[in-house]
């Protein structure tokens, strides 16, 4: 009987670690998408009303999550440069993200702000194709790799409860 | 710290610490007096007083600083300033004036922006409360009330200064004003918040051609008086006609010294000869740095 339960608590831990596994993985792929969403409206300010990114910042940075954090860090009165603070909020807030997608995001922040409209514009639709390549690439991923981890951790969990039987 | 003081400081607030020090062996009477500061790439900063400049520092202003500078002015959007920079200025936070020197790019004839700046000078803006009461009282001593007034005076004495002053003491006595404030400097809005007293009957467009604000205001806002900073162009001239056929007064200032100067171009001279002002108003530099105008009437 003992066994039974023992077991039975396995086999339902190594499902709920099989669901958390493609939850993160999930969350990593929905920050890369909500980042894009991100950048497609400060193109589309800039494009569109030329506004400042100080006020773009503002109303992004009312997002929940690390996403809103992300930009209010950037609204940081402090006297360092933009692309300095773009830096820092990057590697402090966006660690979820590949380093692939980190470094697109840390090239845009070393020009964003520095120039007139079109050249703006040029660099963050450069940054939202890349952005967007990865994406495509990682979504991919994350759904063969999600599937994998949650028939896997049952798996080895009904596994290991054979064994112990 | 006096008001001067504090006006001296929001302006040095935008400038790298190091330039900053430069600036912080001045003493107080002339961080009150104080007009623009001058950063020149490879010379030693300037702080101009009584129109004479004076080095300050030991260390030469460098690229960088000016690079510095730029994104603080834009409060690091350069896009957002652009309008601003092809006219080769940038208004501060403060309602100080960054004017820029640089490398114009042309397209299609015209200056479309300004790249490797390598100049700049920061005109402090000041408020003197209170410096136009004379001329206000010299003004409407004839018991009519306010009538079309023309500042004229050369750069940096003190137009707007004064301009902004006669604003709020007409706001103050009941008179609705319409101010076109292209250039920000007059109520130097930070969040629609003026950060100068214009008073409480004054309505403000910042940021738009004069031409254009003028005619929102006496669309939408029912001016008693319109104020204009530095007239120079024919659509400001025509701007401001449209407000006086509508029986609406004018404040304006234009620069010059005496009214030969303001005749001499066509577009004022015409305004002026139908009688569109009542009063020409010239101010200048007096002694020991204070500032004198004297009124005339015209009968042109």
């Amino acid at each position: 009987m003992i066994h039974l339960a023992g077991a039975v608590l396995l086999i339902g831990g190594g499902l709920l670690a099989g669901i958390m596994a493609e939850k993160e993985i999930k969350r990593k792929v929905k920050m890369l998408y909500s980042t894009i969403a991100a950048l497609n409206e400060i193109r589309g300010e800039i494009a569109g009303c030329q506004t400042p990114l100080k006020e773009i910042f503002y109303r992004l940075a009312q997002q929940p999550g690390e996403q809103g954090r992300f930009f209010a860090a950037l609204e940081s009165t402090d006297e360092k440069p933009l692309r300095v603070r773009w830096e820092e909020s990057v590697n402090r807030h966006l660690t979820k993200l590949s380093s692939e997608s980190r470094d697109v995001l840390l090239n845009l922040g070393g020009g964003l702000g520095q120039s007139l409209a079109e050249e703006q514009i040029r660099l963050l639709e450069e940054a939202l194709h890349r952005l967007e390549d990865i994406y495509t690439r990682e979504a991919e991923q994350a759904r063969s790799t999600a599937k994998l981890w949650k028939r896997i951790c049952p798996g080895i969990a009904a596994a290991a409860a054979i064994l112990l039987m | 710290m006096t008001d001067q003081h504090k006006c001296f400081e929001s302006a040095l607030a935008i400038l790298p610490p190091g330039l900053r020090q430069s600036f912080g062996g001045l003493r107080i009477d002339q961080r009150e007096q104080a007009e623009e500061l001058r950063l020149r790439t490879g010379a030693r900063p300037g702080v101009s007083i009584g129109g004479k400049e004076v080095k300050v520092g030991e260390s030469d202003v460098s690229t960088s600083d000016i690079a510095w500078l730029l994104e603080r002015a834009a409060e690091g959007s350069l896009h957002s300033v652009a309008e601003e920079l092809r006219e080769g200025f940038i208004t501060v936070r403060g309602g100080h004036r960054l004017g820029l020197a640089g490398t114009a790019v042309s397209r299609d004839g015209r200056i479309s922006t300004l790249r490797g700046i390598s100049s700049v000078s920061l005109r402090i803006a000041r408020e003197h409360r209170g410096c136009a009461e004379e001329l206000m009282r010299r003004l409407q001593t004839t018991g009519e009330g306010f009538s079309s007034t023309l500042l004229v005076s050369p750069p940096g004495v003190g137009k707007t200064t004064f301009l902004r002053d006669m604003i709020r003491i007409l706001s103050e006595s009941g008179i609705r004003v319409g101010v076109a404030d292209e250039r920000r400097e007059l109520a130097a809005m930070t969040g629609g918040i003026p950060q100068f007293d214009l008073g409480p009957c004054t309505d403000v467009i910042e940021g738009a051609p004069k031409a254009q604000a003028a005619s929102m205001l006496l669309r939408t806002m029912a001016p008693e008086v319109l104020a204009v900073d530095e007239i120079t162009a024919q659509k400001d001239v025509e701007a401001l006609e449209q407000a006086v056929n509508c029986g609406i007064h004018v404040l304006a200032t234009v620069h010059g010294e005496t009214l030969t100067d303001v005749i001499q171009r066509p577009a004022l001279r015409e305004l002026l000869s139908r009688g569109n002002f009542r009063y020409a108003v010239f101010l200048a530099r007096g002694r020991e740095n204070r500032r004198v105008f004297r009124v005339e009437r015209l009968e042109l």
